[in-house]
């Protein structure tokens, strides 16, 4: 069975010969060192910031050796692309902006970019962006990076794409200070950003949907450790929830999966992420915030894809062989009758140990074996 | 002149009414997250009835017990502790300019930061919402700040608390070569962790002197330790 054939026996809850295996993301500093080569680019799992396409081929590039070299049976496109021929605007201190107004520092550990901060002062700034300068989703080469990682993974394993959850998208282009501020004032400025970013992903699955592409993965959270972000009935009347139906809906057109990512404690919206959402799958479950594998795959195992969830924590900080013992529990609790894609509970980290990942993937090569016997 | 002095007394416990009315609507406020115009609409009203300012961050601290209650029976999440923050916010920028003028004192000075290979900063600033509205002096050191740094900045304003904030994994190595490098030099300041990965066994492990396993339990750690000196 090659790696494509066994993600999609997987994700139609079948038993493949062996339970599959990947991440969304690995951090550029930990690709090179499992590679051992150096490169000069970076990326952010949050926003498209290559303006430079010689430097996405590489990103991609690094991203499908490292993938291949480990094994992987799905590759993710971290992000979509820029448009062609956009230039990178900075902030007058010299951080770096992207299409939404986030601002963006730059973690030299491991290469990449993260969300700190935003251009919005104002609700009239957000209004003035929404009317005038919002971002369009059809733009020319927004699937660059998508359309290069496909032609050079030409079907080998199974392709999925990361796009991002259009209520993280405003939480984190407003900070949470100011969204939360504006949610009790003005509700209907949060609610027009989301939907307007709903919009934008729905019209790139549509165009996402012209190609062979097997699952998309919405990332952002909707909870920490302790629970929701947001009260659960904010996220209602913010649409959030019917947000992410309209978005499975647009995949399952083209016969896409649709996962959905996020840390923490996620049991108090599980029902709400299933029944009004209808959402395919869920990444994560992260451990660390007491999301139980076994317990979920009781409740939804029957309609739930569930990928992961061997914990980031854990892979930092403890030995080897509590790694195997770890993996091979969650294997047995997730992987009986399909429906499972092994893979940590949220990507692999530079600060993390390698031989902690290499272990996760050995033993489920060696325990993840069909049927499961452990 | 009875008369006179039965009016008085009226007018005496009229105003200790209003009060106490007034404190207990602050209190409500943010125990309710009524948000931060009506916080500001309470307090004008408290400076009119020439309320003592230290009673409306009594008042105030109260309510926030409440919030920080209610979080943890999970009646509240993340974006009410932001909400009750920006009121905090609100009152305390309201109330400082009086109470400068009244040279309150801190009741303890904490330097508190992100650590290095981290740049996340939510966690972070909520601490320092809340602990400079619980009468702390707070030094801010940022994001992704290398163990030397802090060490630098705890010899410079010599605080009697150090909180570090980390969300990512990346950043436990760093989190713990800092707290050995303060333990060895700065043995009498007290380190307090917090953040996503971070547990209770690690702090243990790492030799800080408590973790909180969020912003108000950080803030009464940080309490009890300046209630110590």
């Amino acid at each position: 069975m090659d790696h494509r054939e066994r993600v999609l026996k997987a994700i139609n809850f079948e038993e493949p010969d062996m339970v599959p295996i990947s991440e969304i993301a690995i951090d550029l500093a930990l690709m090179e060192r499992i590679l051992g080569v150096k490169k000069d680019i970076t990326y952010s799992s949050q926003s498209a910031l290559i303006a430079d396409r010689s430097k996405e081929r590489a990103l991609y590039d690094i991203f499908y050796e490292t993938y291949t070299k480990l094994g992987f049976d799905l590759i993710y496109c971290i992000s979509t692309s820029l448009p062609d021929g956009y230039k990178l605007k900075k902030t007058p201190d010299g951080q770096v902006m992207d299409e939404i107004g986030r601002t963006y520092t730059y973690d030299f550990k491991t290469k990449t970019y993260t969300v700190t901060g935003t251009v919005f002062n104002t609700e009239d700034d957000v209004d003035n962006f929404l009317k005038t300068d919002f971002p369009d989703p059809l733009a020319t080469g927004r699937l660059y990076g998508f359309e290069y990682l496909d032609k050079i993974n030409g079907g080998k394993l199974a392709l999925g794409i990361h796009i991002r959850e259009p209520f993280a998208h405003v939480w984190e282009a407003m900070t949470p200070i100011k969204f939360v501020t504006w949610m009790y004032k003005s509700p209907s400025l949060i609610r027009e950003f989301i939907d307007k970013m709903t919009d934008f992903n729905i019209k790139l699955i549509e165009l996402l949907g012209r190609y062979d592409l097997d699952i998309i993965i919405l990332g952002g959270d909707l909870c920490d450790a302790h629970g929701p972000m947001l009260p659960p009935d904010k996220f209602k009347s913010l649409g959030v929830f019917e947000a992410m139906k309209k978005q499975v809906d647009a995949a399952h057109k083209f016969g896409i999966k649709f996962l959905k990512h996020t840390d923490g404690q996620i049991n108090p919206i599980l029902e709400e992420l299933v029944d009004i959402s209808m959402i395919d799958g869920l990444h994560s479950l992260d451990p660390s915030a007491g999301v139980d594998i076994g317990e979920v795959k009781k409740r939804y195992g029957h309609k739930l894809i569930l990928h992961g969830n061997i914990s980031v924590d854990n892979l930092a900080t403890k030995s080897v062989d509590e790694i195997i013992e770890e993996t091979k529990n969650v294997i047995k609790l997730a992987s009986p009758g399909g429906g499972h894609i092994l893979s940590s509970s949220n990507s692999w980290y530079a600060g993390g140990k390698l031989e902690n990942y290499m272990a996760m993937v050995e033993t489920a090569r060696k325990y993840g074996k069909y049927p499961i016997t452990i | 002149m009875r008369l006179d002095h039965s009016n008085q007394l009226q007018k005496d416990d009229l105003a200790m009414t209003e009060e106490i009315n007034i404190l207990n609507a602050i209190k409500d406020c943010f125990s309710n997250l009524e948000g931060p115009d009506k916080i500001k609409e309470l307090i004008l009203k408290a400076f009119d009835l020439n309320v003592d300012e230290s009673k409306l961050i009594n008042a105030m601290k109260d309510g926030l017990d409440e919030v920080g209650k209610k979080y943890d029976n999970s009646e509240y999440f993340l974006s009410d502790l932001v909400m009750s923050g920006v009121m905090a916010t609100e009152l305390t920028d309201l109330v400082k300019p009086r109470l400068q003028a009244n040279e309150s004192k801190p009741i303890g000075k904490v330097i508190i930061g992100t650590v290095k290979g981290d740049i996340h900063d939510i966690g972070k600033n909520l601490v320092i919402n809340i602990l400079s509205t619980q009468g702390f002096e707070v030094m801010d050191v940022g994001v992704d700040i290398a163990p030397e740094k802090f060490l630098e900045s705890v010899q410079e304003k010599k605080p009697d608390i150090l909180a570090m904030s980390c969300l990512l994994t990346a950043g436990m190595v760093e989190l713990s070569n800092t707290v050995k490098m303060i333990n060895e030099k700065e043995p009498k300041v007290k380190t307090i962790i917090g953040g996503r990965p971070l547990t209770q066994e690690f702090a243990d492990e790492i030799g800080a002197d408590a973790y909180g396993k969020d912003a108000f339990e950080a803030v009464n750690i940080a309490k009890n330790f300046v209630g110590e000196k």
